[in-house]
């Protein structure tokens, strides 16, 4: 069953990296690129790395292509007739999910039974894992993390004074 | 969670050359940097699931890392590519050629 959900998540994966690249709109290959991050995050939490995936999905779902289809709302999508397929791709993905929920939740039920009959305060995997991710970021990796920090107050400034247009020009522009 | 190593080094690896062939051929900005993604996802794939395979919790960081200066990089690349379109009126590549002329 676990082959079976891993199959699900490899072909979300790689088709929608296919599909950003044969898509012709834009909005579809944001759509194919979306279709593709959630593959990757259902590969991560196969492989136990959960913390990464939760922030994955966040972060390239939630930020990233949330960027991409503003950019695409600036700049003007090419002007392609929607196809039939397209309309059958939601229910495709719906389907693909339900699935996936469907094979995990006896698994799932079954192991939270277990979880309860055993005591919470028994086992503290999760916290553990916590801990260790808050050990090995704030302190054996403070300097790369205070970096990073700068990195994207340095890309925000950029990226504000980049987009922006100069206010000398744009007084020109009014006045013309 | 069963982990073998080949399982998840064979979509990241996918996911590095389909990012690297839509870097390399296609024509729209906008659909190269969404490639530039892939191919950083694909990278932090591997990197997250040679972690796993040795048990470490400093890939996972690492893979946080890689996120942060990804979506710097889309940042600043998008708005760049949004004064441009600005300036030009098209996101081709085939036309952001002043600095060969």
């Amino acid at each position: 069953m676990e082959a079976a959900v891993y199959y699900v998540f490899l072909a979300m994966t790689l088709g929608g990296a296919l599909g950003v690249l044969l898509t012709p709109g834009y909005v579809g290959a944001a759509m194919s690129m979306l279709a593709s991050m959630l593959g990757v995050a259902g590969l991560m939490l196969m492989m136990g790395a959960y913390f990464p995936a939760f922030v994955m999905i966040s972060v390239y779902a939630g930020a990233v292509l949330v960027l991409f289809v503003f950019v695409v709302m600036l700049v003007g999508d090419a002007h392609e007739p929607v196809r039939l397929w397209r309309k059958f791709a939601f229910l495709v993905l719906w389907a693909a999910a339900g699935a996936v929920v469907g094979l995990y939740a006896p698994e799932m039920s079954s192991w939270a039974e277990s979880k309860l009959a055993s005591g919470v305060s028994g086992s503290s995997g999760a916290l553990e894992v916590a801990k260790n991710y808050g050990y090995a970021m704030f302190k054996n990796n403070m300097l790369a993390f205070q970096i990073s920090g700068l990195l994207l107050l340095a890309a925000m400034v950029g990226v504000i004074a980049v987009a922006k247009e100069p206010a000398v020009r744009k007084r020109r522009r009014e006045m013309v | 969670m069963h982990c073998q190593l080949s399982e998840f080094l064979a979509p990241a690896l996918m996911l590095f050359a389909t990012g690297f062939a839509g870097a390399v051929l296609k024509k729209n900005a906008i659909i190269v940097f969404m490639c530039v993604e892939l191919m950083l996802v694909g990278a932090m794939l591997a990197l997250l699931s040679f972690a796993a395979a040795n048990g470490d919790v400093n890939g996972g960081v690492y893979a946080l890392f890689v996120m942060a200066i990804a979506a710097a990089e889309v940042a600043v690349g998008l708005a760049i590519l949004v004064r441009l379109f600005r300036l030009r009126g098209v996101v081709d590549v085939r036309d952001m050629n002043s600095l060969g002329d």
